[in-house]
């Protein structure tokens, strides 16, 4: 939880103590239990703001936490700060695209109008296993290894 | 024999001749690499063992007869985003540290078929994400003119190995200047192709409808060989142009008479340093001494080309670089409790600031809520650009500006700060949004000796028209020709 972590950088910073990670499982489970108890539901990280929101006020703790989540990313504290000023200054950069008309104008993803590029449809034999395997960081009987995904 | 004097084109020759052998020549580069990359940088891995063996075997089928290709036999070496098989291949980060493709990149197998003797593979920005060649998890690279400077980047590697005489050719990749830029701040020149006319199979993909891999080398006529080796249809890279290989075999004349060569005016306008611009104007003047009609014009949507290209490039990483998750390959946090622990923990652990930086960008600039805002605003200011290319090329047959607004910076000058870096790209990332090519060639020296390089701009596969008039370039000067203390004194 967002606020667990939060609550324990706080206290860490006004007692000056700092929560070790032998201590660190057991302190969050009691701030848990405490929000639990008196029934805080940590809000769903989503992009509320609006793009004239985003232009009058830029990117907030929020937004970049949401962003965070999106790109499957953990930033630090201060990574967080950085790339909210930095991201900021970015949009307020791109910004100046708005002064161009664009009603009447096709989007254009690719250089050239492409249409499907179709070839035969013939069987060739593709990489052994045993190759593509061997970048794995973790294999087992053939497969790529991976913690548990399903409890 | 100083081979450092030597295009790569002669030492072919050369080898062809019997005055050197492929092996001679190639211990003679790995001895320049060891002696000049302590203090360059250039390199991330160098295969002395592999090339050697590769050279002999290079020999052995000259020596029988075989006709290979012109550039059989002479050293180069590949940024290290282009997939070689079973030797590390790291994009310069931390997250691909141990990745051995499985495969070659179509490019490398063309090399090889050609005669190529790979070197080893050269230092880069994380993931191609930088224009200085300092964001690598393997250090920076230095500019052999002045070692306290960038070699520009992202192809920084290509252009300063080449500059310091630590290979003869490189193969680098261009997704926003990174081919033109580099080869600019090092004082050799390069290629950027169109979109289409090269494979990108195995190169590791950042911005996926912008990315060219393209030479650089110590002449334009090197750079042109090395192309119409690697270019032409590809059946597997699905965008790859259904045309030949490029064929330069006219361009060699000299003759460029009435060539017309347009100037945007707009492009030396503020923003553009006295040093670069003095050369540029000055190269303009020998490009009309040679016969080529110059004539002024204004191309003011390019001043809208950097925040389309990031909205653009950063989406399309964000979304290619989503493959990173620590379980097929590269980097993986030991002991993860479950599988969303292993994707934000290895990603987290992996990837540089920069690269964290255009991911979050690119999910911004998708995101449901921000699309139309952001990215199909700048797919439509795109299809501008683009229109206000082929205007150009209507009168055209070729536009010149600057390739970066500055000479090389020196370390950590513009690291911090990353919108001033990317404002360093201004000339350049139009050409990729459009997909056309363009040649970055020295044209002069500017503020503390540094080589400044102009830039040409074609329309898509007129890449023979741009070679042609390098070439002309290169022939009436001799900037591509001056040498630097690394680059001086390689003996054979």
């Amino acid at each position: 939880m967002v606020m667990v972590e939060e609550l324990i950088r706080c206290l860490e910073q006004e007692t000056g103590i700092e929560i070790g990670d032998d201590k660190r499982e057991f302190v969050s489970s009691r701030i848990e239990a405490l929000l639990d108890y008196i029934g805080y539901v940590e809000p769903e990280l989503t992009a509320e703001k609006s793009v004239a929101d985003i232009r009058e006020t830029g990117i907030d703790d929020n937004l970049i936490k949401y962003l965070e989540e999106l790109s499957r990313l953990t930033l630090t504290k201060e990574e967080e700060d950085r790339s909210k000023t930095e991201l900021n200054k970015i949009l307020d950069y791109i910004d100046m695209l708005g002064e161009l008309d664009t009603d009447e104008v096709e989007p254009m993803s690719h250089p050239f109008a492409y249409t499907n590029n179709f070839r035969e449809d013939i069987c060739v034999p593709s990489a052994d296993r045993e190759s593509i395997l061997k970048n794995a960081p973790q294999q087992k009987d053939g497969c790529f290894k991976v913690p548990t995904t399903v409890e | 024999m100083d081979f450092n004097t030597k295009t790569a084109l002669e030492l072919g020759q050369m080898i062809k001749n019997k005055e050197v052998s492929a092996v001679e020549l190639t211990k003679a580069m790995l001895d320049n690499i060891e002696k000049n990359d302590k203090d360059i940088n250039a390199y991330i891995s160098v295969d002395a063992e592999g090339a050697l063996k590769r050279a002999g075997e290079v020999q052995a089928a000259i020596d029988a007869g075989q006709e290979l290709s012109p550039l059989a036999g002479v050293p180069m070496a590949i940024k290290d985003n282009i997939c070689t098989k079973d030797t590390l291949t790291s994009c310069g980060s931390k997250m691909l540290y141990n990745f051995k493709p499985p495969y070659n990149a179509t490019v490398v197998d063309r090399l090889d078929r050609a005669g190529a003797v790979v070197l080893g593979k050269l230092n880069m920005d994380e993931f191609a994400m930088g224009g200085s060649t300092e964001t690598s998890y393997f250090g920076a690279t230095k500019n052999p003119w002045d070692i306290d400077r960038v070699p520009g980047g992202s192809s920084g590697g290509s252009a300063a190995s080449v500059a310091a005489g630590e290979c003869t050719y490189a193969l680098g990749s261009d997704t926003g200047g990174s081919i033109r830029q580099p080869c600019s701040f090092c004082g050799v020149s390069g290629i950027k192709p169109t979109y289409g006319a090269v494979s990108r199979y195995g190169l590791v993909a950042f911005a996926s409808s912008l990315d060219q891999i393209g030479p650089v080398g110590r002449d334009i006529k090197d750079c042109a060989e090395v192309l119409s080796i690697i270019s032409g249809h590809d059946a597997k890279d699905s965008t790859s142009i259904k045309r030949d290989a490029l064929d330069f075999s006219d361009c060699f004349t000299n003759d460029i008479k009435g060539m017309k060569i347009g100037v945007p005016v707009n492009y030396f306008g503020e923003g553009l340093d006295e040093d670069v611009k003095k050369p540029v104007l000055e190269a303009i003047n020998t490009l009309k001494a040679l016969g080529a009609q110059v004539e002024e014009f204004e191309m003011k949507i390019t001043d809208y080309a950097i925040p389309t290209y990031y909205v653009l490039a950063c989406a399309e990483a964000s979304s290619n670089l989503s493959r990173y998750d620590g379980i097929k390959y590269g980097y993986r946090r030991k002991d993860c409790e479950n599988l969303l622990d292993v994707y934000y923990t290895s990603r987290s652990d992996g990837f540089g600031m920069e690269v964290k930086r255009r991911i979050m960008l690119g999910s911004f600039v998708l995101s449901s809520g921000y699309y139309d805002a952001y990215y199909n605003k700048a797919l439509k200011v795109r299809r501008l650009i683009k229109n206000s290319f082929d205007d150009a090329f209507s009168k055209y047959d070729m536009i010149i500006s600057p390739v970066a607004p500055t000479v090389a910076y020196k370390i950590g000058e513009n690291s911090s700060d990353p919108l001033k870096m990317y404002l360093g790209d201004i000339y350049t990332v139009s050409i990729n949004l459009a997909g056309i090519p363009a040649v970055s060639v020295p044209c002069g020296f500017g503020a503390n000796g540094m080589p400044v390089g102009m830039q040409l701009i074609g329309n898509s596969f007129d890449e023979p028209k741009l070679v042609k008039a390098a070439y002309a370039f290169q022939q009436a000067t001799d900037f591509h020709l001056k040498h630097n203390k690394y680059s001086e004194g390689g003996k054979a």
